[in-house]
């Protein structure tokens, strides 16, 4: 039988799951690769158990990383800029895009967000306009 | 931030890949392509002509929220994970 038949543990992977969500608060560079993942939750196969053992791995490689919040060098002034970007049908099931944007205050990272978006865009224009309204709402709560 | 005493110079800048996006939601007109967009999503336009944000296009290389969206090759993921501020304590 094929690898991506064979059932995983589910209890240990959904357990994989929970700890690397909880990271992801720490850790952007690791937020997608912990989205991909938890899209399976509900019934994971030996294929995805492997892919979340990746991420461990990758974790374990890079154990000393973290967010910097740069000290000295700021201006009087206090910027936020938030980038957004969007793939168009990046779920090839359901054909619905992935929405993220981040926000930066002064060069340092503050938040950063990946979510699949709640209705099917018909253009990658129409994606980056939804993902633009979600990062709108963000900016303004920020202020 | 208001909460914080932290005053924010507005408008608050959002960088977009998309130049037909930014276009869109800075003509506030309606027509056949984008008329199937919901009504909620048109909050941009709003906040827009407020002047609570501004636009600006951004090219995909230096798009932040890049590998967000997608699996990137190892050089542009290490290139990503640097701009978001994830450093090594250790090599500091």
């Amino acid at each position: 039988m094929s690898m991506s038949k064979l059932q995983a543990n589910t209890t240990m992977f959904r357990q994989i799951v929970g700890s690397l969500r909880y990271l992801c608060n720490s850790r952007p560079d690791i937020c997608y690769s912990v989205s991909v993942i938890s899209k399976f939750m509900h019934d994971p196969r030996k294929s995805h158990l492997i892919a979340g053992k990746r991420i461990l791995r990758y974790i374990k490689g890079t154990m000393d990383f973290g967010l910097l919040f740069p000290y000295g060098a700021q201006s009087e002034v206090n910027e936020l800029i938030g980038f957004s970007n969007s793939d168009l049908c990046g779920d090839l099931t359901d054909r619905k895009s992935t929405s993220d944007y981040v926000f930066k205050f002064n060069g340092a990272t503050i938040f950063w967000c990946t979510k699949k978006q709640p209705v099917t865009a018909l253009s990658s224009c129409e994606a980056e306009y939804i993902v633009g309204t979600f990062a709108t709402c963000q900016a303004l709560w920020l202020d | 931030m208001k909460e914080l005493k932290c005053e924010l110079i507005k408008p608050i800048t959002l960088k977009i890949d998309n130049k037909s996006a930014i276009s869109l939601a800075k003509n506030p007109i309606s027509h056949g392509r984008s008329k199937h967009i919901e009504t909620r999503f048109h909050f941009i336009r709003e906040k827009l002509t407020n002047g609570m944000i501004e636009l600006h296009y951004c090219p995909t290389e230096l798009q932040l929220a890049c590998g967000f969206t997608k699996a990137v090759k190892l050089d542009k993921f290490e290139f990503l994970r640097k701009k978001l501020g994830v450093f090594d304590v250790q090599q500091l």
